[in-house]
């Protein structure tokens, strides 16, 4: 890390703007305050000088990135926001490092030159975006706004998102590919996606990380050839998204990334999955509800199973709905067009609810049964394997030992669960393609209608 | 234990908690002199603690009369496991970063600590090409003043170890022994009579193994496999346990965890090897057994684990008293998690390991009880922040 940015890093967490929860983003262009209008009028001049250097500079790559208009308008290219858990985070991570050290892994992923607490994409972060032409290509991360429309209102609201763009996507930008959002729960936010821990007991409030980019890099490298998926980090659920988050997740963000990041392609040929955590899943299983044909993976990161998060009494509907909505992932299941996985905490309060709603889709045919689990990592290798101190897997179902609803679960179950969303779309690429897509109505499978309760 | 009490042993196990004492020659031929052989009561519970992640621990004493826990300066791991060993100790799995060993600690004259820590493969293993092979010790004996014998579970076999040298003298194969699995997997050794008794899991590294446990007998001397005892069930766990009268061997056979009913506690005459009735199954108590300590000559007490219904968690955690003549049970304590410290009866009271309550294991400690059941003053030690008991011996 270079002197500045060490500067910089340290004023953010002084600054004053550093308590705030609400984290400010780059306002849309059309749509300044006053003083920052005259900002835009004072660029305009170097807006255009940009767009003539990225004419000039690069012409045949810039015109094959759908998404470089939106960059350049509404993303903060190799930058986070400073939100409010990046603010805690940078001082632990800074603290645990001489004065001064580089920080390779990270440097990309921290606020640049200065704090960017209202500032719209710079001239900087757009010239940016034309070093990504550069040789060898890697992959990059942007934060980014988009802007939802209320309904009934004349006016919309910005959302937020952080954007990971395969090296493999900037290769080839028409390529069918998968995307997978990964939505937060109440202690996360878009940013700990994208961060390296600052510590590694995952103890700590606001230390955490969960390094999406390092990970799809190596399942990149791992997977040579394969279209790798561009991943979506999004915060927890909030008043940010103006008409639920559910419908952020259903359609909203679905169809902006699509027409911005693969416009090439119908929605219904590209593999969509979701990754969420605790009351991510809540609302995540509103969207389901809502369209059962939404997403093609469901993975589910200690599910907030309660009457307060998702009850299966009433979040599905009533019993006849439940049952329709449940045949209908069946259904899907079974034509190749839909999997689901829990992952969850054998400390995990929620784990009996859980495991009752996994039973529930495992009466309906969506998980085989299997007579027992079967073990690995197991933390002690005296005693006998079982599920209080090894992983144990039932089909479609991880229980994690030693750990309760709390981020320290996420770091056994993050990593599979996301190489899961990876292997499981991109394995199912082709099959969109090539014209097995999903039906476009609930299907009657004729799954007997056990659930319970 | 009253709360001035806990305060206590929280402050002499932070103070007594120094650097660990290195292994040298001179403490490995210091320990030979026939120390680790010497009986001796001292009246001292040792307790292995590990962390709420299992990646380090403590070791402490505790007094039986006054419930003070002093830690002794030795690391422990998540694995580490203690033998009460004359006026010493033996350690397994100690040491962080080349926990596959075993070390032997005791105290001079003068109290200064003796460690002589001794790896566990034989010359030709560590000469070996790739990988170091995986010993994971289970249990440890003196055969003699000079000579322990190590059961290493990972490589099916069973190792002397030299103590003046702290070197591994000679290998003893038990996988003839394996009876169609892939090893013998040797878990406890015991002392009875005029022979040594191993435990032999022969699980195949399987939760649900097909083969049956077994009970190999050895004459001390020479090692040689005199004798085996077939068992009725699969996967043997714990120590090989006296009866109260001595004239039985009692040994848990813990079956698969998955499956309440595929274990009991086996019962061996001693005087001809057989096995007769169990001593309890796993139906008689709802859940899977995998230690007993006798209470009197008519109770023992159960570590009983069964899945917390409808989670496939395994972490139903019972503490129970069976009463060998009604046939009835008494649950003790009911724990939150499971943890892996097996009860223990000394000094006429009941200690048993708590693993505390979520992640961070709150109200990790030790439960003691008397013998009828009621807590002994607040009935609870506690051994530091979320330290979990994992390993308790009387000595």
């Amino acid at each position: 890390m270079r002197p500045h940015t060490a500067l910089t890093l340290a004023a953010l967490g002084l600054a004053p703007g550093c308590r705030e929860t609400v984290t400010r983003h780059p306002a849309p262009l059309t749509e300044r305050p006053p003083r920052a209008r005259e900002a835009v009028h004072r660029d305009a001049g170097r807006d255009a000088a940009a767009d003539a250097s990225v004419s000039a500079a690069a012409v045949a790559d810039a015109r094959t990135w759908p998404f470089v208009e939106h960059a350049r308008r509404w993303c903060l290219p190799d930058r986070l926001a400073a939100t409010s858990y990046l603010v805690r985070w940078v001082p632990q991570f800074h603290g645990r490092l001489p004065l001064g050290d580089a920080v390779p892994d990270i440097a990309r992923f921290l606020p640049g030159q200065r704090a960017v607490y209202d500032d719209p994409p710079t001239l900087d972060d757009q010239q940016r975006i034309l070093s990504w032409q550069s040789q060898p290509r890697v992959s990059h991360v942007m934060d980014c706004v988009l802007r939802v429309p209320i309904p009934g209102a004349d006016r919309d609201r910005s959302t937020t998102y952080t954007v990971y763009l395969p090296a493999d996507y900037l290769d080839h930008p028409t390529r069918p590919r998968p995307i997978v959002l990964l939505v937060s729960g109440g202690n996360g936010n878009r940013t700990r996606w994208f961060l390296t821990p600052a510590r590694s007991d995952g103890e700590t409030p606001g230390t955490g990380g969960l390094e999406v980019r390092r990970r799809v890099d190596a399942w990149a490298a791992a997977n040579p050839g394969a279209a790798v998926p561009i991943v979506v980090g999004l915060d927890g659920t909030s008043d940010q998204f103006p008409n639920g988050m559910w419908a952020f997740l259903e359609h909203e963000l679905p169809d902006h990334l699509i027409a911005t990041y693969l416009p090439e392609h119908p929605r219904a040929r590209i593999p969509l999955g979701v990754e969420c955590i605790s009351s991510g899943c809540a609302e995540l299983s509103l969207a389901l509800r809502v369209n059962p044909y939404a997403f093609h993976a469901v993975g589910l990161l200690s599910p907030y199973v309660h009457p307060s998060g998702i009850d299966l009494a009433t979040t599905f509907g009533t019993r006849p709905q439940r049952a329709a909505l449940f045949r209908t992932l069946v259904a899907r299941h079974r034509e190749g067009s839909f999997e689901m996985r829990f992952s969850v905490g054998n400390l995990d309060d929620h784990l009996p609810r859980a495991r009752q709603w996994y039973d529930m889709l495992k009466s309906f045919g969506l998980f085989p049964s299997v007579e027992s689990a079967t073990y690995s990592d197991c933390h002690l290798r005296r005693a006998r394997p079982h599920s209080s101190h090894c992983t144990a897997t039932w089909p479609g179902f991880w229980l994690y030992p030693n750990v309760a609803h709390h981020y320290r679960a996420l770091i056994p179950a993050f990593p599979p669960a996301l190489d899961w969303q990876l292997d499981t779309l991109t394995a199912m690429v082709d099959r969109l393609q090539n014209g097995a897509r999903s039906p476009s109505g609930p299907v009657d499978g004729g799954v007997p209608d056990a659930a319970s309760p | 234990m009253r709360p001035a009490l806990t305060l206590t042993a929280i402050t002499l196990s932070v103070a007594a908690c120094g650097a660990p004492t290195p292994s040298s020659p001179a403490s490995c031929r210091a320990l030979a002199d026939g120390r680790l052989v010497r009986a001796v009561d001292r009246g001292v519970l040792t307790v292995v603690s590990v962390t709420p992640r299992y990646d380090g621990g403590r070791i402490h004493e505790l007094s039986l009369a006054d419930l003070r826990a002093t830690a002794l300066p030795l690391e422990a791991t998540g694995d580490t496991v203690v033998r009460p060993m004359g006026e010493g100790l033996a350690v397994l799995h100690r040491a962080i970063g080349d926990q596959d060993n075993l070390t032997l600690f005791a105290r001079d004259a003068s109290g200064a600590p003796l460690t002589c820590q001794v790896p566990l493969l034989t010359e030709e293993e560590a000469r070996g090409a790739g990988p170091r092979p995986y010993v994971n010790a289970h249990d440890v004996i003196a055969l003699d003043a000079g000579t322990v014998l190590v059961a290493r579970h990972g490589l099916s076999s069973l190792v002397v170890v030299d103590v003046a040298t702290g070197r591994v003298t000679r290998a003893v194969d038990l996988t003839p022994f394996a009876g169609g699995a892939r090893g013998a997997f040797p878990d406890a050794i015991a002392r009875v009579g005029p022979e040594l008794w191993v435990t032999l899991a022969r699980h195949d590294n399987l939760d649900r193994s097909n083969v049956h446990g077994a009970v190999a007998r050895l004459d001390p001397r020479t090692l040689a496999v005199v004798g085996l005892i077939e068992l009725p069930r699969s996967n043997p766990y714990g120590p090989i346990h006296g009866s109260p009268d001595g004239t039985q061997r009692w040994v848990t056979t813990v079956g698969s965890y998955n499956t309440v009913g595929d274990g009991a506690v086996e019962v061996i005459d001693v005087a001809t090897g057989r096995v007769l009735d169990p001593l309890v199954t796993e139906s008689e108590v709802g859940g899977n057994l995998d230690a007993v300590t006798a209470l009197d000559a008519r109770r023992v007490v159960l570590r009983v684990t069964a899945e917390r219904v409808g989670t496939g968690a395994i972490d139903d955690l019972r503490l129970v008293v069976f009463d060998r003549v009604s046939r009835t049970s008494t649950t003790l304590l009911r724990m939150a998690s499971w943890g892996a410290a097996a009860p223990v009866v000394a000094g006429g009271r009941v200690f048993a390991g708590d693993p505390g309550r979520g992640a961070f294991r709150e109200g990790a400690g030790l439960r003691v009880f008397t013998l009828e059941g009621a807590p002994v003053g607040d009935g609870f030690v506690r051994l530091g922040d979320g330290l979990m008991p994992y390993d308790v011996q009387a000595r």
